[in-house]
């Protein structure tokens, strides 16, 4: 028989809470709290006494920035911990990590950090939550770099103690732009996979990461970076001293042995994120991680790097190539040109590209909607792109799978969304209604219409551009009902056509004038039903505008319109 | 085969056995009970107008996969995505979902559990405690030292 309403509801109930009569229910069966941002969380605890058991416990489990004064009752609670230690008392500092003991992710951020406390806080003893058994993620940014290169030895002891035995993914990041010598050593990475061997992600950001003995001769030969003889190491097997004193860099250096492929150790390394110094860096920690599914390589702008990565890791999935940038050398781009051609057509499974401060011409494009069409859902191409409409159109009628496309560029050739060029606007914006996943649009040229972005029907009653609009309004949107001056008879087809529907983010060009009027404005929200953000900078005349701010004052705008 | 429900103010439902089964009690009682199955079973706090649109939602959903209820409430899966028959299923008073709510909860109707708490939690959202405190009719009942409390807590819990 079910219980009688109100009378001792049963504790698996989620909604008791709600009614009188509840008791914190077990918490496997809570699951409002999924649904809940933390801010709710936060005002959901603040209701009553009763609440405030059921909700605070929730709230503990993240500590994000704004550190409690207290953790010696709820400590144990805290999963996430995102903290800039540096500014904290050192002894606010041991009270966290001794009584945070179940610790998953931890990001700290430091300004400054002397290998003392380095050693201090990261102590390889059980009363330490910053080296504790449940410790998957660990982040750690110092801004003065000098601490880095100790951070991976220190930690391979610490493993080597017994500690940290279930840590998966580690970040280290610095702030300062970094000399010639900066840098981590490959052969401590190499350590690092070696003693951490379930390691599923790397992320070393814009620190490089480059050999012990780093050779500058070799470097400026250029024709010697293929050659991986010459310079790298053995790495394998050698007996690594690691004890409280990690500042030793001297690596002994070994006579290079060629190791067979099946000879060489490799990790099950899923992610990679790495600023490699040269060529043979990044083909030896390659080599030992074939199972990479995304890739991220910075500032190296040798185009050796691709038949290496090709050979190395046949599973990537996710790919960003960020280049050197110009400001460099002039010379940088003359180190010949990216085999992407030959590239892509192993990878047709690829669903993220990002290109950034390199040069992307419309060949590279074609090869990546030729190749990698099927899969592929976010493609970025930003800053350094010299593509034309026609190579973008080609993109996206190729590749249905897409969900976000971003063009950042001020060279793009020839115009998207052109109005003198309304052949190009019109298609593209046939292939654009025609993606059904596209969520994110971005991009950025100039010269463009709002036009382009509204379907004839929505807004011209005819083909001739620019004409005055005849706008559809729907009645069930609560927001046009104070507008009730025109509604020509819709057609079906328009009312039924939600042209952007999976759309959330959208950012244009700047516009030369306030061109979208509030009819246009409200024709767009209505095509995409599930906008959160919208950037069309200040392109709004003054009705518009002001029905956003009093209409719509939860969406995103971009920039402050009003 | 059909079985009969008999809600609270005594209104008799026929429903495919397989519909039914949704409610997670009615199949246990179903268990037990197999051999007598002339009568409707009651459910003694299941009002006929919820009832009615609880065997809404079970025909809709009939051969849904069942979802796995034993995960922990942090776990780091996405929330049950709402089809667009579920939002229009959803628009009702508040009365009357959290009315379903208790429904779905007391027949152990798992998704439409899902679904309601995704559903108090959208209308939650962004309220502050004096709201919910009004929406729920609960009482501020604070001691002037757990008000304390909780203000230095506002410090640190707020992104």
């Amino acid at each position: 028989m079910l219980g009688q309403r109100g009378v001792s509801t049963p504790s698996r109930s989620t909604l008791n809470l709600i009614h009188t009569g509840w008791q914190p229910p077990p918490s496997k069966s809570f699951q409002v709290t999924r649904y809940l941002e933390r801010d709710s969380l936060a005002h959901c605890s603040r209701v009553s006494a009763q609440w405030h058991q059921l909700f605070n416990p929730l709230l503990w489990h993240k500590v994000l920035f704004r550190v409690p004064q207290d953790f010696s009752r709820q400590g144990y609670l805290v999963k996430t911990l995102d903290l800039h230690l540096g500014n904290i008392p050192a002894e606010q500092r041991d009270h966290i990590r001794h009584c945070c003991l179940h610790l998953r992710t931890v990001h700290l951020h430091f300004q400054l950090l002397s290998p003392l406390v380095l050693h201090q806080l990261f102590e390889p003893t059980a009363q330490n939550g910053f080296v504790g058994q449940s410790i998957e993620s660990l982040e750690i940014y110092v801004t003065e770099f000098s601490v880095i290169p100790l951070i991976l030895p220190w930690l391979i002891f610490v493993r080597r103690a017994g500690y940290l035995e279930s840590l998966q993914r580690l970040t280290l990041g610095n702030g300062q732009a970094l000399g010639e010598k900066q840098q981590v050593n490959v052969e401590d990475v190499l350590e690092y996979l070696r003693v951490f061997p379930t390691t599923r992600m790397l992320c070393f950001r814009r620190i490089p990461i480059g050999e012990s003995c780093h050779d500058f001769v070799l470097e400026k030969v250029r024709g010697e970076y293929g050659n991986d003889d010459k310079t790298r190491k053995e790495v394998g097997g050698k007996e690594h001293n690691n004890n409280d004193q990690v500042d030793e860099k001297q690596h002994k250096q070994q006579p290079l042995q060629k190791l067979g492929p099946t000879l060489i150790e490799t990790y099950p390394l899923k992610d990679l994120d790495i600023y490699p110094r040269t060529i043979s860096v990044l083909s030896c920690l390659l080599q030992k991680t074939p199972d990479l599914d995304k890739l991220y390589i910075r500032k190296i702008g040798d185009p050796e790097i691709l038949p290496i990565i090709q050979q190395a890791c046949p599973k990537l999935r996710n790919f960003r190539y960020v280049g050197k940038g110009n400001s460099n050398s002039s010379s940088s781009s003359d180190l010949g040109e990216f085999g992407w051609q030959t590239f892509f057509p192993n990878y047709p499974w690829m669903e993220s590209l990002h290109f950034e401060n390199t040069l992307v011409v419309d060949r590279t494009l074609h090869t990546v909607s030729e190749y990698c069409s099927r899969y592929l859902r976010y493609l970025t191409l930003f800053m350094g792109t010299k593509v034309c409409t026609t190579t973008l159109l080609q993109v996206l009628q190729s590749c249905t799978a897409l969900e976000c496309l971003r063009c950042t560029t001020h060279a793009i050739s020839g115009d998207l969304f052109h109005h003198t060029n309304r052949w190009a606007c019109l298609e593209s914006l046939q292939r654009i209604q025609q993606l059904p996943r596209l969520e994110t649009l971005s991009i950025r040229g100039s010269g463009f219409m709002i036009e382009a972005l509204l379907d004839q029907d929505d807004l011209c009653s005819t083909t001739t551009a620019g004409s005055k609009e005849t706008f559809m309004e729907d009645d069930s949107l609560p927001c046009l009902s104070f507008s009730t001056l025109l509604s020509p008879p819709p057609s079906p087809s328009s009312l039924s056509r939600l042209c952007y529907k999976m759309l959330k983010d959208i950012t244009m060009p700047k516009f030369e004038h306030k061109v979208i009027t509030l009819q246009k404005l409200k024709a767009l929200l209505e095509s995409m039903p599930r906008v959160e953000y919208i950037n069309f900078h200040d392109g709004y005349d003054e009705e518009a505008r002001e029905w956003l701010r009093v209409h719509r004052p939860n969406l995103d705008m971009g920039v402050n319109v009003w | 085969m059909k079985v009969t429900l008999e809600s609270s103010d005594g209104q008799v439902f026929t429903v495919d056995k397989e519909v039914a089964e949704l409610s997670v009690i009615i199949k246990e009682m179903l268990v037990i009970e197999q051999a007598n199955q002339d009568h409707p079973i009651p459910l003694l706090n299941v009002g006929a107008v919820e009832l009615a649109k609880v065997i809404e939602y079970c025909e809709h959903h009939r051969n849904d996969p069942t979802i796995d209820d034993d995960e922990d409430y942090d776990s780091r899966k996405k929330p049950i995505e709402m089809d667009d028959w579920d939002k229009q299923f959803t628009i009702v008073n508040k009365e009357m979902m959290f009315e379903l709510i208790l429904a779905a909860n007391s027949m152990q109707v798992k998704p439409l559990l899902h679904l309601g708490c995704r559903y108090a939690a959208d209308i939650v959202k962004r309220m502050s405690p004096t709201e919910i405190r009004d929406l729920f009719q609960i009482d501020d009942d604070f001691t002037p030292e757990e008000q304390d409390k909780i203000e230095w807590e506002k410090q640190w819990t707020k992104l």
